[in-house]
């Protein structure tokens, strides 16, 4: 974070300086501070303590590592190395009275998050709870079951609810991010990976696949394919149990699209007598409704969170911009102005933000502006950078962005100040899509 | 990330018109210096001022932390008052003032206006 230093003129301490104003009653040494000494809580995360029950040790540390990687990921933690903690976590106490403090800020530590776990037939129960090591406190805890199978999930639920015990808002990590990438040879396929690295495969056309989309209830991806070499075709895959369905058909360009927020209807960018619009599509892809008529190209539909408007790119200004619309109205409002490309907008799922891709030098960067309007924050500034998309929590993005080599997976909070790499390897990764919250 | 000794301090002062000599500025600056490196803030907001009074023991404790006013963000008013609360020990202040630093205010903005 830049910051301007103030320097502290010599004489201003020797002088004191007389109160200015009779009977009020000022301290005896006054100062100012300008910006914290650090934007990222040290923050201790020791292993569970273990309660009884099955043996579920695995389980346990499973949970800890996704809870640390989260913690990490989220820019808003520094975990301290758990090489350095004195506490045993099989011995230490958990409660206000019985946690050493001390140890734990001998070691620079300002936030403990420490609990305990006991195996069931399954899986386990683990409880942990949040302390300022400062205040001697703490003001939240949690308690998640779960199977085997799925204690990475409460891990993310864990780390979600220290995201909302700091912040206010519960973090974005039990969710997923659909992308297309060329990971298993020269096809592009979806793929769909959490936030803890894990990836898995979502479709196999063997042909070239864009833009993923998932649906609100988190169980399908909408997604466009080339499959057969008929034609860009819109497809759904349960990323349940991999079975695809082919939705819209029509010959010519039929991309972007993108579930209601409500699973009732699909937007998508349409080609027809030669030129692009934006349609409504009814969930089965047979009824479709043409909702923007301009001789400029429309592309790049997204619902705002209440289904209510649509924001999207078009050059009917003489330029790629981002446009917002009211559904039913057939007025556009342009949104952005400043630069000559921006497309790609995605709606914050608070309603408040728009995010964008605008061209700035040759390369693309991350914008994000009011939705209402106003002054654009650019994100990024490094390499070139694509195809934003929203966390559930509206606090973070993710994006895909070229930094020398292939494309990769890039996630950043809505500051830009903070960025990371969701993807690595050889592949060739873009147009991310984050899922709602998982169910 | 960490801030650099004294950086970001500014003011200083005190309110009865007396003149300091180098050790009230050379323990001033290190309180200064050891609550910023102290001060963890997160929030996104950057518009924000709040003030907190303490006092410092003779022994050096930092105690009777209490907020002047509210930022009117509860994440950024707790991270000033931790800020201090979490400095403890400063070390005894010099004796000749001992009086002036069990009466400290600072004032905490989460960036320089001028930018």
């Amino acid at each position: 974070m830049r910051r301007r230093v103030v320097s502290l003129p010599l004489f201003a301490a020797f002088l004191a300086i007389a109160p200015m104003l009779a009977g009020v009653a000022f301290a005896q040494v006054r100062g100012e501070i300008v910006g914290p000494g650090a934007t990222r809580i040290p923050i201790a995360v020791p292993d569970l303590k273990p309660l009884g029950g099955f043996e579920r040790a695995a389980d346990a540390r499973e949970f800890v590592r996704v809870l640390r990687t989260d913690l990490e990921l989220s820019g808003l933690f520094r975990v301290v190395d758990p090489a350095a903690y004195i506490e045993d976590p099989s011995q230490m106490g958990l409660t206000l009275e019985s946690i050493n403090f001390d140890n734990w800020a001998s070691i620079g530590a300002k936030g403990l998050v420490a609990g305990s776990y006991s195996g069931t037939a399954s899986g386990i129960t683990v409880e942990v709870r949040f302390f300022d090591i400062a205040e001697h406190s703490s003001s939240g805890g949690r308690r998640l079951s779960g199977d085997s199978q799925t204690v990475g999930r409460l891990g993310h639920r864990m780390a979600d609810a220290v995201l909302e015990y700091v912040t206010g808002v519960p973090g974005p990590f039990d969710s997923k991010i659909a992308y297309v990438a060329n990971r298993e040879g020269r096809f592009r396929e979806v793929y769909v990976m959490t936030l803890d690295g894990k990836t898995t495969r979502a479709t196999r056309h063997d042909s070239i696949t864009m833009a993923p989309s998932w649906h609100p209830s988190t169980r399908s991806i909408l997604f466009t394919s080339f499959k057969g070499g008929r034609g860009p075709a819109l497809y759904s895959v349960d990323v349940g149990n991999g079975f695809d369905s082919r939705i819209a058909s029509k010959l010519g360009v039929n991309v972007g699209g993108m579930w209601s927020p409500d699973g009732s209807r699909i937007l998508l960018a349409r080609e027809e007598d030669g030129n692009t619009d934006i349609y409504e599509l009814d969930p089965g892809g047979q009824q479709s409704r043409r909702l923007t008529s301009h001789w400029g190209i429309d592309s790049d539909p997204s619902w705002s969170p209440d289904g209510s408007r649509v924001t999207f790119c078009s050059s009917r200004g003489g330029s790629p911009q981002v446009y917002v619309m009211r559904m039913g109205s057939p007025d556009a409002q342009r949104v952005t102005f400043e630069g000559e490309y921006n497309c790609a907008p995605a709606w914050s799922p608070d309603g408040k933000w728009i995010a964008y891709a605008g061209q700035r030098g040759g390369a693309f960067q991350i914008f994000v502006i009011p939705a209402e309007g106003g002054r654009a924050t650019q994100l990024t500034t490094s390499g070139t950078n694509e195809d934003p998309t929203w966390a559930p929590d509206s606090r973070y993005l993710a994006f895909a962005g070229r930094r020398g080599g292939k494309r990769k997976i890039f996630m950043i909070d809505r500051t830009g100040r903070w960025e990371h790499p969701l993807t690595d390897g050889p592949s060739d990764d873009s147009s991310p899509n984050w899922s709602r919250r998982l169910e | 990330m960490g801030g650099a000794a004294g950086g970001g301090g500014g003011g200083g002062g005190g309110g009865d018109g007396e003149v300091r000599g180098i050790e009230f500025v050379r323990y001033y600056e290190q309180m200064m210096s050891r609550i910023r490196e102290n001060w963890v803030y997160v929030g996104e907001d950057q518009n924000l001022a709040v003030t907190v009074r303490f006092s410092i023991q003779g022994d050096g404790r930092v105690v009777n932390v209490r907020r002047s006013d509210s930022s009117g963000n509860p994440l950024f008013d707790q991270s000033v008052e931790s800020a201090v609360r979490g400095v403890r020990d400063l070390g005894p202040p010099p004796a000749q003032y001992a009086r002036d630093f069990s009466d400290v205010e600072v004032t905490f903005r989460a960036k320089d206006l001028a930018q």
